[in-house]
């Protein structure tokens, strides 16, 4: 019986120099509970529940901060509570099966988190291998080049015979000869058939560039850049399609090629070197 | 069926529909949610829609515009608008159950006023049903104030419960799992609110809102003179300049205040103590009565209510959480033994 709040509050009382008797009819409590109380005689006090109160009371009576003095009251409310439910919460079947259905609920919770979990992964996954590929296939287009001169000469071989087949190749050529034959100015030159003719493109601005052979072959399509002019040798005739003729300009042979006439909606439409 | 796969994933509510909070407890977890029964309503046109629930709505109280009204929907401890209070608790019950994402269909216990007649209960049932309970069962307040603050209710002993809620405060005697007297008073928190309104208009000549009330009452409020005289500022409207003016209050000017409505629950507990059977007094008499609610919280009510009845007064532990507490042991024991003579059910 040395536990407990009563020496606290039997000293605070002799300190303010109060009786039992007064402290008892303060609190309407009977003397023998005011003593228990202060002997911390448990066993004289009532249900738990308001002993804890009756402490409370009597704290607050000696004005100590009742908080620290119930808690050394040695049964707390809890557990003061499920001894009182006890008796009502004995084991029965009903409780049985209620315990087992919140483990299943329980359970499922965790299968339904455990799928998510597996299910993310895989968006995860298919989600970096899709924009992993997809910058792949970029590199692979950016970074062209060095089959470039075998494949250059070999249209240049085939050209003469050929016209119709040199395009065929010369479309594959279409990249990789921009850097085989950049100039210093970064003028990119395109042999499109063995003619000696040459068409040069500058753009002020974004343009479309699509060159065909007579026979409907395309040749070039590409999007024409401001810094990149582009110069193609050959003698065609090519028809030529600018998406966006006011940033276009055109030489054939070195003599500028007015696009105004062959201009309608900013598309110009033209036959060269018939 | 649905219901019943839903309520697989949900979890069993208790909740305290109370006129100034609402809490509401789940079993292994507590006390889950605590907010103000106040929902804001935006109203456009015909159209009405809910702008705010709970503590955004709160702060919202006598502060809106036009278009938006922030509303009790529970008045005296029952319904008094059964829209709002359905769209309240659907939204307090989604946000319990906040990580899931079927929407949740749980069991739900709500206390109810004592005193509340069969037509106020039948609203509260419709209004939990509505909002997506898929069991609704009602305990009465006392009941659940008596088993959350952990009193023997269950033994053949009197123990006398005083719950002074926002709206009501409730007092019974139990015995035996029972209510053998109860008794409502339509007193609580907020008529302690409005007579401290009401005086400081009288004395002080000035308007203060509820809010202010509430403040003043919360941190200078008492129910018996003290020692100490604490003070506060607060400011109001003056009435004859119609201005903003800022004056003092002291607590036992707040305690003469609040003499009218503690006068009318002390009147309750005597009358309660009257009509109790004597053998129940006489266990009242020896334990003595046990205090719960946010009312319990003002200073000096148990030495109140102590003086007046000769009885030993204790405060629970936690009385604002109490029926909260409450309901949710309730809803074990039922669980647990069909203990149905705590509940009632249609």
């Amino acid at each position: 019986m040395s536990v407990g709040p009563g020496p606290t509050l039997k000293a605070a009382r002799q300190a303010m120099n109060v009786e039992p008797r007064e402290v008892a009819d303060a609190l309407n409590l009977p003397l023998n509970i005011v003593e228990a109380i202060e002997e911390n005689d448990f066993a004289q006090l009532p249900n738990p529940v308001f002993a804890r109160g009756y402490v409370r009371s009597y704290a607050k009576l000696l004005e100590l901060d009742p908080d620290p003095i119930v808690q050394q009251f040695p049964m707390p409310a809890e557990q003061a509570v499920t001894e009182n439910s006890m008796s009502i919460e004995r084991p029965s079947p009903f409780a049985a099966i209620a315990a087992t259905a919140q483990r299943l609920v329980r359970e499922q919770q965790q299968l339904v988190v455990v799928g998510g979990a597996i299910v993310g992964g895989l968006l995860l996954v298919m989600l970096l291998v899709w924009l992993l590929g997809d910058s792949e296939a970029e590199a692979a287009e950016t970074s062209p080049a060095p089959t470039a001169s075998t494949s250059q000469a070999a249209t240049a071989a085939v050209a003469p015979i050929d016209a119709a087949s040199a395009t065929l190749a010369g479309e594959r050529v279409v990249v990789s000869s921009l850097t085989e034959s950049s100039d210093a100015d970064g003028t990119v030159s395109q042999r499109l058939d063995a003619g000696d003719g040459s068409m040069l493109f500058e753009f002020t601005d974004e343009c479309w560039l699509e060159v065909r052979a007579a026979d409907g072959q395309v040749l070039y399509s590409d999007l024409g850049k401001p810094s990149r002019p582009l110069k193609f040798t050959g003698t065609g005739p090519f028809s030529i399609l600018l998406g966006y003729a006011p940033a276009a300009k055109l030489q054939f042979n070195g003599e500028a090629v007015a696009l105004a006439p062959h201009t309608r909606n900013n598309v110009a439409t033209l036959v060269l070197g018939q | 069926m649905f219901k019943y796969i839903r309520g697989l994933f949900s979890r069993d509510l208790s909740i305290d529909l109370g006129t100034a909070n609402t809490l509401i407890y789940v079993r292994d977890q507590g006390i889950v949610l605590n907010e103000p029964s106040v929902v804001a309503i935006r109203t456009q046109g015909n159209q009405k829609s809910v702008a705010a629930v709970g503590l955004d709505a709160k702060r919202m109280l006598g502060r809106t515009p036009g278009n938006i009204t922030a509303i009790r929907p529970l008045k005296d401890g029952v319904i008094a608008d059964f829209l709002v209070t359905e769209k309240m608790l659907k939204y307090f019950i989604g946000k319990v159950h906040e990580n899931s994402f079927i929407r949740p269909s749980p069991r739900v216990l709500v206390c109810v006023p004592c005193k509340s007649t069969e037509v106020e209960r039948r609203a509260i049932r419709e209004s939990a049903l509505s909002a997506g309970a898929r069991d609704v069962r009602l305990v009465e307040e006392p009941m659940a104030a008596a088993i959350g603050a952990g009193l023997p209710v269950q033994e053949a002993v009197g123990t006398m419960v005083v719950d002074i809620g926002g709206g009501t405060t409730e007092i019974a005697i139990i015995s035996l799992n029972g209510v053998v007297y109860s008794d409502t008073v339509r007193v609580g928190g907020d008529r302690f609110d409005e007579a401290i309104v009401a005086y400081v208009r009288r004395t002080q000549g000035s308007l203060i809102g509820e809010a202010t009330a509430e403040r003043i009452k919360q941190e200078i409020g008492a129910a018996y003179p003290q020692k100490e005289i604490l003070e506060i500022d607060v400011r109001g409207r003056n009435l004859a300049e119609g201005v903003p003016r800022s004056f003092t209050l002291n607590s036992n000017e707040i305690l003469e205040a609040l003499q009218e409505p503690l006068s009318m629950i002390v009147q309750a507990v005597k009358s309660a103590l009257e009509q109790c059977p004597p053998e129940l007094a006489s266990d009242i008499a020896e334990t003595g009565l046990v205090l719960t609610g946010g009312g319990a919280l003002l200073r000096d009510l148990d030495v109140l209510l102590a003086e007046e009845s000769g009885l030993p007064v204790i405060i629970a532990e936690d009385p604002l959480t109490c029926v909260a507490r409450g309901g949710g042991k309730a809803l074990e024991l039922m669980d647990a033994a069909g203990n149905a003579d705590l509940l009632s059910t249609e």
